[in-house]
């Protein structure tokens, strides 16, 4: 844009300035106006204006001034226009912005940065974002600013750095032009409905599907039929270290335990027993010594009356000790007729009756019989994982260290035996049911054999038609990497054996690319050829999220579920056949997989919830990536750099 | 000297063409009127904050109908434009990137096609715009209310440190709106306490366990449901009441619930937002400052003693448990 500017316009300027001047001579008799004192400057003298990198930290490549400022540092193109960068243009810009901008993000070299400024200058003014001189004028802080000090502490920093006013003006001027520039992309995100149902779809696309199933109960019958010998299942033991460990003996331990628990004594005991009087302070030393197991057993319809809101009468407000004052003299009064009978089984161990005591006193007996950890926690919910610890930690023959009490219990226990944990002799293994692992291993082999002679049927076919192609693939790929070599100049064993390495990690992938697009037909083929059926399953939608497979009683329902959330159906196109075998260790058996069809839910099956949050979402990704489209190797490639 | 200056200043804005002022100013009126401002230096890394594109037409708009006849004019219209597609009015749309089109066929908006792209960025928006008509042709799009508070009723908590008041979104997340107003009235409320803060970010509430003693428990509690996630187009900002996630994918739990102290998009489809606080917020940010213990809660204890509900329309009438 350009100003005209009429010489009737150059007088009423003249004038107006003439009048500012008039203006600021104080009339006689006034006083000057007050001016501020003058600031200090920014930094002392032989500060540098900017700290330089730290040394060791974001690898900044030291960035001199050019002996020919002239010399040509590289170009890029724009819309079909060259642009040459000088090295005094790129260095100018440099002290520019290593004074104006934050220091740039760990690891971002400035020279990228300075090289993606100057592209995106050029880009920002193709867009014709540069501003005019008028707007100029109004971010220029040299001429927007009307505090002289301010002023001159700003050009004092940019002097420091070598710049002048110009600079000034040319930075708000780019990075003004900059800024606009990437709004044009920030606001111009538009996201369609159709990428909303696109992305809603890629998570509710409905499959069809065909396999073939290998499973290990289609082998076990046919093993039953033909049961192994002795020697046969000893040689089976001995060979598998997990089977062992699977029949291994667990640590065990046998102990009696004797509990009592007062809600459950009659009535008429109870109110016989609360006709004692417990003396207070009986009871108040009680609560103190067992404080904060008593707090713990507040009841919890009398738990507010501990919090009185605000306002409430003196003697309103109960304290914890009379809540609970009729549990503690219940405590007292019953805890002697477990503790007799403690006493008395301490004395007696380890040919102490626990049975007879129990009876003798009332009270309840467990008996622990080689019992693992498991079995505790569920004869004794609530106290078992601690208990079982602690029976561990004891002599044999010994007793818990006192009455124990726990969730209105009183308990103690006494310890008989204790095994640690060992792999089992053949004899216990065989009454832990070798003979039934032995089924279900070999089953389990035969089914994977099965399965894998299958998948070898289907590469075979694949092979006939592509073995040719592959060697070429090979040998494109090798010529490749011994270029690459050469070219480099790579004399190291390492660097070559790497090359090759990375050439034949790529002749893989062709290779396989190409063995996928004759898979379905090699499928076909191998179908006919064994008798094998294929069944189908579908439309389904693919199922997420943990399901213990394990748990599920019908072996078909294991096996529908493991297809149906198998994670590689999203990236199948119908037609493929999945190029692993499937093995499912809960349902026992071996797939092989083919993708019949996949079909996107029509639109209407999406709610309107569904379409706002996937639009939202895909609003804010692609403002979030937008901003990695101006980034320095983008730019780079985008526009050619290219290096003088 | 103040009289001369202003003389001078009239005098200079006699003689200084208009356009050429009006346009700088025209441009920052631009620049402020958008709802994203790019970052200057690098890709920083920050998340997109959910841009208020209604404002926005509205503001451009204004902007855009100052600028005619100006070099401002074709921006303008391009980000109107842009604005009124993300407002779901695309044939308006439409209409305005084929008048920037027309009326302005050699502006680099049009002509230039920047790396990496196969048409200008008009030529770009008016194949959105088609491509979004003929879909909408085929199918119909359900499109989400805008949320609106609903003044005929109030929850008022009344803390140990002031009263908030909330007002329910009228048309998003009613079964969360119905569960609160239930459990309000139930007393559920009444006697729990703040259990987790974050400065001036947010303030949790609404777990019975805090009733107990056992502070290491607060958090743990709920009323032995969760409730399906209502997606809705209410966004986290400042002031919004919104029900905490529940350990379910996709379940929100069943009394606890956080107050907002700022702008927080990444919670959009991960909670739900029911209501919003309308008087009170400063009370929640005096809260969330409070000195902390290790488990985040406040050190002097703040309570819920009680919570009421006004309804307001023929009289206000006051229902459920006053403080």
């Amino acid at each position: 844009m350009s100003r005209s500017t009429s010489p009737s316009a150059w007088l009423l300027q003249l004038i107006a300035a003439l009048c500012l001047l008039i203006g600021s001579v104080p009339a006689q008799g006034t006083e000057t106006p007050r001016t501020r004192p003058e600031k200090p400057a920014v930094r002392d003298e032989g500060e540098p204006a900017v700290r330089p990198p730290a040394p060791g930290g974001a690898q900044d490549k030291t960035i001199t001034e050019p002996e020919d400022p002239s010399e040509l540092k590289g170009t890029f193109q724009v819309n079909g226009r060259t642009v040459e960068v000088t090295e005094g243009r790129f260095y100018r810009t440099y002290l520019l912005l290593k004074v104006n901008q934050p220091r740039p993000n760990a690891g971002a070299r400035m020279e990228q940065l300075v090289l993606e400024h100057l592209m995106l200058v050029e880009l920002a003014r193709e867009m014709g974002c540069m501003p005019t001189e008028a707007e100029l004028d109004l971010i220029d802080p040299l001429k927007r600013s009307s505090d002289p000090s301010l002023k001159k502490a700003l050009m004092e920093r940019y002097e420091k750095a070598g710049l002048t006013p110009e600079d000034v003006r040319r930075y708000a001027a780019e990075a003004t032009a900059v800024q606009r520039f990437k709004n044009l992309h920030a606001n111009s995100v538009r996201v369609l409905s159709q990428d909303a149902y696109d992305a809603w779809k890629r998570t509710h696309h409905l499959f069809r599907i065909g396999y073939v199933e290998f499973c290990a109960s289609d082998y076990e019958a046919a093993l039953r039929k033909d049961p192994p010998d002795d020697s046969t299942l000893k040689r089976f033991f001995e060979d598998n270290t997990q089977v062992r460990n699977k029949l291994r003996r667990p640590t065990s331990l046998t102990a009696d335990v004797l509990r009592f628990d007062p809600s459950k004594l009659p009535e008429e005991e109870l109110a016989r027993l609360r006709a004692d009087e417990v003396p207070y302070e009986t009871a108040l030393s009680y609560f103190r010594d067992n404080q904060d197991r008593l707090m713990s057993q507040v009841p919890s319809d009398r738990r507010h009356e501990l919090h009185p809101p605000e306002g409430t009468p003196l003697e309103d407000i109960v304290t914890p000790f009379e809540v609970l004052r009729p549990q503690i003299e219940l405590e007292i009064l019953l805890r002697p007729r477990i503790q007799e009978t403690f006493e008395e089984a301490r004395e007696a161990m380890p040919d102490w009756d626990a049975e007879a005591a129990a009876k003798r006193h009332g009270l309840e007996h467990i008996h622990l019989q080689d019992v693992t950890q498991q079995d505790v926690a569920e004869a004794l919910p609530g106290l078992g994982t601690r208990l079982y610890n602690q029976m561990w930690n004891t002599q044999i023959g010994s007793c818990s260290p006192g009455v124990q009490y726990s969730d209105g219990t009183f308990y103690f226990w006494c310890l008989r035996d204790k095994q640690i944990s060992r792999l089992p002799t053949f004899k216990e293994a065989m009454e832990k049911g070798l003979l039934q692992e032995y089924y279900t291993w070999h089953s389990y082999a035969l089914a994977e054999k099965e399965a894998k002679a299958f998948m070898k049927r289907i590469d075979a076919a694949i092979s006939s038609r592509t073995s040719e192609k592959e060697k070429a693939i090979d040998e494109e790929y090798e010529k490749k990497a011994e270029q690459e070599i050469e070219r480099r100049g790579y004399t190291e064993q390492q660097q070559k054996d790497a090359t090759r390495a990375r050439y034949k990690a790529l002749a893989a992938n062709e290779k396989r690319e190409l063995r996928n697009r004759y898979r379905g037909k090699a499928f076909q083929k191998a179908l006919e050829e064994s008798g094998v059926e294929m069944k189908e399953l579908g439309p389904f939608e693919r199922r997420t999220g943990y399901v213990a497979r394990q748990e599920i009683e019908d072996p078909e329902r294991r096996k529908r579920i493991f297809l149906k959330s198998y994670y590689a159906l999203q990236q199948m196109q119908p037609g493929d056949v999945h190029d692993k075998l499937l093995s499912d260790t809960a349902s026992r058996c071996h797939f092989v997989l083919k993708l019949l069809d996949k079909v996107g839910p029509p639109f209407e099956e999406m709610s309107a919830e569904e379409f706002y949050q996937h639009r939202t979402r895909l609003r804010r990704q692609q403002g979030f990536s937008g901003g990695f489209n101006w980034s320095y190797q983008k730019l780079r490639k985008d526009l050619n750099w290219k290096d003088a | 000297m103040i009289r001369a200056a202003l003389l001078a200043a009239l005098i200079l804005a006699a003689a200084t063409p208009a356009g050429a002022q009006s346009d700088a100013k025209l441009f920052q009126a631009l620049d402020r009127a958008l709802p994203h401002k790019a970052p200057t230096m690098g890709p920083r890394l920050t998340q997109q904050q959910g841009a208020d594109w209604k404002a926005a037409v509205e503001a451009i708009g204004s902007v855009a109908a100052r600028s005619s006849g100006t070099a401002v004019e074709p921006y303008a219209l391009f980000y109107l434009g842009n604005a009124l597609f993300n407002t779901d009015q695309i044939d308006e749309a439409l209409a305005v990137f084929k008048d920037l089109q027309e009326r302005f066929p050699e502006h680099p908006l049009n002509s230039v096609i920047l790396p990496g792209t196969e048409k200008s960025m008009v030529a770009g928006a008016v194949a959105d715009c088609a491509a979004e008509i003929a879909f909408r042709s085929k199918h119909e799009i359900k499109l989400l209310p805008e949320p609106e508070l609903d003044d005929s009723l109030k929850a008022v908590l009344h803390t140990s440190e002031g009263d908030v008041t909330l007002k329910f979104f009228e048309n998003a997340a009613p079964k969360h709106r119905e569960n609160f107003l239930k459990l309000a009235r139930e007393g559920f409320y009444d006697r729990t306490a703040v259990f987790r803060i974050q400065p001036d970010v947010s303030v949790y509430m609404g777990c019975p366990l805090t009733k107990e003693r056992q502070i290491n428990q607060w958090g743990r509690g709920d009323p032995g449901y969760t409730l399906e996630h209502e997606i809705s187009r209410v966004s986290h900002e400042a002031g919004v009441v919104t029900a905490l996630q529940a350990n379910r994918r996709r379940r929100s739990h069943g009394s606890q619930f956080q107050i907002l102290l700022t702008d927080r998009p990444n919670l959009d489809f991960l909670q739900t937002p029911f209501a919003k606080v309308v008087d009170g917020l400063d009370v929640m940010r005096r809260v969330s400052v409070m000195q902390t213990n290790q488990y985040r809660q406040p050190v002097e204890k703040v309570y819920i003693n009680g919570v009421s509900i006004e309804k307001t329309g023929g009289g206000t009438k006051k229902e459920g448990r006053d403080g």
